[in-house]
């Protein structure tokens, strides 16, 4: 999924609910809660596609978090919402240099 | 489409009022003595928003598919298609349609056989979608859980088939409470805050609250996410932990895209005034037992 670009999923509403988030996907009516973090990036998430590394470089700057680990906590995190079929990833476009 | 004949019958339910017409005389004696408490005189509630005008009419198809075509991980779901300013109900023996926004509501109720309308699977799964909806408006929800009646207060249990959520309201039973309902109860929002009803839709143990006197409903005293545990344990959730809990267990509306933004305002507004606790109980855990722990947190 490396350069990929991935988008909240049209079949997902969230709210924040004090300082986390509650997430309903609404074909399996699973319902998942995210901590302020998770919220952090199902807002972006839900405001267009962003790149892992767009994700992880704002989670760094907003929450005094290191790069590395940023980066890490945005793959999980990310790998979590795609089981629960919250996001769509789209594909790297081919081609190129 | 043709009704079942000319009689009429208006039910009081929380949070809205649905007069049911186009009936014949047997549908309309059968539901009077079945919804005995919630039947008011013809015309009460006419004038209230939260009126729902409600025809029944003959179907013109054979609606007698098998109910298994319903069954949705082991749970009956009737099916629901937007239309309209409304939705398009279709379950076992029943089709519908119910406006959500039109002032008094309009909805309609068609089957294929006079006795279909009053059968519980037919009418009340009807009237529980359509309250499901209607309640929200005032600030209040349908909830899946235990109802049980402890020194005046309505306490929720709530939690997912499995969580012990009968067991503890037969417990309850056994010990002198009173139990609402042990299958979905409603909450909703009033005067000095919010309030358990009893529902025509009780669940296997609910009836002993038809002998209740009072008000139809009780001030809720407290609402527990339940689950099964080697003793008592109690702790406080987070808001969203409780909203995302409650949501799962709020049925009909929870996967409903336009319902959405009011149950999560809904639900958000109640775990706020009403802090939930998740509770773990013991086989062994008495019923006075659970509600003295909860005392001890819940003023």
């Amino acid at each position: 999924m490396t350069g990929g670009l991935v988008r909240l999923s049209p079949r997902v509403r969230f709210r924040a609910v004090a300082d986390e988030g509650v997430l309903v996907q609404l074909e399996s009516q699973r319902v998942l809660v995210v901590s302020e973090v998770g919220l952090h990036v199902v807002r972006l998430l839900g405001s267009g596609s962003k790149t892992l590394e767009e994700l992880a470089e704002s989670v760094a700057s907003e929450f005094e978090v290191e790069a590395d680990q940023a980066r890490a906590d945005i793959e999980a995190f990310v790998g979590q919402l795609g089981a629960e079929r919250a996001i769509v990833i789209e594909a790297p476009e081919a081609g190129g240099a | 489409m043709r009704s079942w004949g000319d009689e009429s019958v208006c039910l009081e339910l929380p949070g809205t009022t649905v007069l049911l017409q186009g009936l014949s005389s047997g549908q309309c004696a059968e539901i009077a003595q079945g919804y005995g408490r919630f039947v008011r005189a013809t015309g009460a509630g006419s004038d209230c928003p939260e009126h729902v005008v409600c025809t029944a009419t003959r179907s013109g198809r054979d609606l007698g598919e098998p109910a298994e075509i319903f069954c949705r991980k082991g749970y009956y779901v009737a099916e629901k298609r937007r239309c309209r300013q409304g939705l398009e109900l279709r379950g076992f023996k029943f089709e519908g349609y119910f406006d959500r926004h039109a002032r008094p509501g309009s909805a309609e109720l068609a089957v294929s056989h006079e006795p279909d309308l009053v059968d519980p699977v037919v009418l009340e799964n009807f009237l529980r979608i359509l309250v499901a909806h209607r309640v929200l408006e005032n600030g209040g929800a349908l909830l899946h859980s235990s109802g049980v009646v402890w020194e005046g207060l309505a306490y929720l249990f709530c939690g997912p088939s499995g969580a012990g959520k009968t067991t503890l309201a037969r417990k309850g039973q056994a010990a002198g409470a009173a139990v609402l309902s042990d299958d979905i109860n409603l909450v909703s929002r009033g005067e000095g805050g919010y309030r358990a009803h009893r529902v025509p839709f009780t669940g296997e143990l609910g009836r002993g609250a038809e002998n209740l006197a009072g008000a139809g409903w009780y001030p809720l005293g407290g609402i527990v996410l339940l689950g099964q545990g080697p003793g008592l344990r109690l702790e406080l959730v987070t808001p969203a932990a409780a909203v995302g809990a409650l949501l799962a267990g709020c049925p009909f509306v929870n996967d409903d895209p336009e319902e959405l933004p009011v149950v999560f305002d809904v639900l958000t507004e109640l775990v706020l005034a009403n802090p939930v606790r998740k509770l773990e109980v013991g086989l062994e855990d008495s019923f006075g037992a659970v509600m003295a722990r909860l005392a001890e947190v819940i003023q």
